[in-house]
């Protein structure tokens, strides 16, 4: 029951900070003056993902091939690689008091975008008892998942045990891992999956930069609702691809889909925001 | 530390100083604090949700449609049509 949970509640932990990104990318809390809180979420989900990672030693092999071209991968490997998922969550939880020194600097953003210093109230009782009315949710859900379920996001090829001597026929990384394992292998260059896929969690670390609206968060932008629920469901196509087997049409797709994936980051958004920008000027002109 | 943003630090609330804030409470008794929330549930909920479907529809409308595509494409190329395609015949 220990590994179970210890299992299904990572799988929460991901699904939460998907959400919590989610709403960051939606609200425009990556915009000045939180630059500081967003770059440090972002090394945490970073670091989440190498953590989550790690906790696989199949995919991990994998990996290490594809940088290291057939050297073998032994038990020094995995066992190394378990030292790693031990102890990069306390680097994690560094991480996070840091994500709150940083968020204590100019406070939480909100759905409005604009500042709600005039009318603050205290942290507890009021939000630490709406708070828990999502901890006993969250606590609900988790042990349904954890008594009845327990498997129900994981996958049954990750209960073959590791085999030096053998490369699986397929992996299936968890759940959480997939868009960035399709994003992995829908380059064909070894090292430029890698490069892309890590590629795919930095750029977050540049949209800051890349949002060129002078409107904080997506709520009054209409383009950019549109433009965000498609960078959502390509996501969700990322997703569905890297839990298929490596066969066609998703091959293609997998590769149709991390282009847009890099295309919203890098034309989408700094186009509509200029688009915007534009609009406004034309309108506000005599 | 701090001083600079719009916080104090570390549970001092800092924004500007509010003064000749007048404080007083209903009774309990005349408190309606679920005063029409069971028709705010149903109306202003869907109102609120279905004013932003024409932007989450469009997103979802086509990655149902590429969805069903590959999904059909997939099964298609399994198949001994699909096979027989793939090797050119």
């Amino acid at each position: 029951m220990i590994r179970y949970l210890h299992a299904n509640t990572a799988s929460f932990f991901f699904f939460f900070v998907y959400l919590h990104i989610g709403k960051g990318l939606y609200y425009g809390s990556y915009k000045a003056p939180r630059v500081a809180l967003w770059s440090i979420g972002v090394i945490i989900f970073l670091v989440m993902i190498i953590t989550g990672f790690l906790a696989i030693p199949w995919i991990g092999k994998d990996l290490v091939e594809f940088i290291w071209g057939g050297y073998s991968v032994d038990n020094a490997t995995l066992n190394r690689f378990f030292s790693l998922h031990y102890l990069l969550p306390f680097i994690l939880a560094a991480l996070v008091v840091m994500h709150f020194m940083a968020l204590h600097e100019h406070g939480s953003n909100n759905p409005l975008g604009v500042t709600g210093n005039a009318d603050r109230v205290y942290m507890h009782p009021y939000f630490i008892f709406k708070d828990m009315v999502s901890w006993f949710l969250f606590f609900l859900v988790l042990s349904l998942f954890l008594f009845y379920a327990p498997n129900a996001m994981g996958h049954a090829d990750n209960y073959i045990p590791a085999n030096p001597m053998q490369t699986p026929p397929s992996i299936v990384p968890e759940w959480y891992l997939l868009p960035f394992y399709a994003i992995l292998r829908s380059i064909p260059d070894k090292l430029g999956g890698v490069v892309a896929m890590i590629g795919a969690i930095l750029i977050l670390l540049a949209m800051p930069v890349l949002d060129t609206s002078r409107i904080r968060g997506s709520a009054f932008r209409p383009l950019m609702k549109i433009a965000y629920w498609l960078f959502v469901v390509n996501f969700l196509i990322l997703f569905w691809c890297g839990g298929q087997h490596v066969e066609e049409p998703f091959i293609t797709l997998g590769q149709w889909s991390t282009g847009f994936y890099f295309a919203w980051f890098l034309i989408l958004v700094p186009g509509i925001g200029i688009i915007e920008n534009t609009l406004m000027d034309i309108s506000s002109e005599k | 530390m701090g001083g600079h943003g719009y916080m104090g630090w570390w549970g001092n609330m800092g924004g500007p100083k509010q003064k000749g804030i007048t404080t007083y409470a209903l009774s309990p008794f005349e408190q309606k604090p679920f005063a029409g929330v069971s028709r705010a549930m149903i109306f202003n909920t869907s109102r609120r949700v279905s004013a932003q479907i024409p932007y989450i529809g469009v997103a979802f409308g086509i990655g149902y449609g590429i969805y069903t595509w590959a999904t059909a494409r997939h099964e298609y190329l399994l198949s001994k049509a699909g096979h027989a395609e793939a090797a050119g015949h």
